[in-house]
């Protein structure tokens, strides 16, 4: 299947940070959706997603965003993404969405969140350190 | 600028789907059509052709024809197939509704991103969908 490159690497802490390149439509949609599923069922909720090399998103591909970022935030993480390309962020605007999402400048910002936002859960009343 | 015609057909599997918004790309380019007029344009044929292959019952190996009409300060595309009938002008389905729902956005953005949309059954059974995009 053409016209869409997911370039990742898994973080030490349990964060995946991906590029996507190319177009994410209604043929291709289901390649972004099954990678996040394998990261979900092996637990993992905190993704970065560098989105600015993305030059066509369909409501396909945003729909599997929109589905990801729902599950991530169930779960105790998100979809924080990175630059967004104009033509993302037009339709996730269009669709109400675009709000949802943490977005950073950078991908060390993006961890960064996932840290501070780690810190805070720790230190939170509502933390339990079970042994 | 004068009234341009282009015609496209495709096979109606979704691999065609980058080339129709190529081959739309390309034409409003030529023409000077404003980037932003373009993104509507391209992305109304892209939803109205995906929603065509995935709901039309279309044979893949059958053809779906799009005809570009340019014209001084509007855009009108025609998507025509042979599948189950369809009327997308109707009540469309309410956007996203947070994260709880993840498909069925594209009637709702072709209706955000056209100015005008109708929808025609012919005598000899072609659906013929015809969006309407201002230019900005």
């Amino acid at each position: 299947m053409s016209g869409l490159k997911i370039l990742f690497e898994e973080s030490n802490g349990g964060t995946v940070y991906f590029e996507l390149q190319g177009y994410l439509d209604a043929h291709n949609f289901e390649r972004l959706e099954s990678f996040f599923e394998k990261y979900f069922a092996e637990g993992i909720h905190r993704f970065i997603a560098d989105i600015r090399r993305v030059e066509y998103v369909s409501s396909a591909g945003a729909g599997v965003f929109i589905g990801a970022v729902g599950t991530c935030q169930d779960n105790g993480g998100n979809v924080v993404l990175v630059q967004p390309s104009q033509e993302v962020r037009e339709i996730f605007e269009l669709l109400g969405v675009y709000q949802i999402f943490p977005v950073a400048p950078t991908k060390e910002r993006a961890l960064e969140y996932f840290a501070e936002e780690a810190a805070e859960e720790l230190h939170s009343p509502n933390f339990r350190n079970e042994i | 600028m004068q009234s341009v015609q282009e015609h496209i057909t495709v096979p109606a599997n979704r691999s065609s789907l980058a080339k129709i918004r190529a081959a739309v790309r390309a034409l409003c380019d030529h023409y000077g059509i404003t980037p932003k007029t373009t993104r509507r344009i391209v992305l109304a044929i892209d939803e109205a052709v995906a929603n065509v292959m995935e709901h039309s019952g279309a044979a893949a190996d059958s053809f779906i024809d799009v005809l570009i009409d340019l014209n001084p300060g509007v855009i009108v595309a025609s998507i025509r197939d042979h599948g189950r009938c369809f009327d997308p002008t109707g009540p469309r389905r309410s956007p996203p509704d947070g994260c709880r729902r993840k498909r069925g956005f594209g009637l709702h953005l072709i209706h955000l991103v056209t100015d005008r949309i109708e929808y025609q059954r012919t005598d000899d059974g072609t659906n013929v969908l015809t969006l309407r995009v201002e230019s900005r």
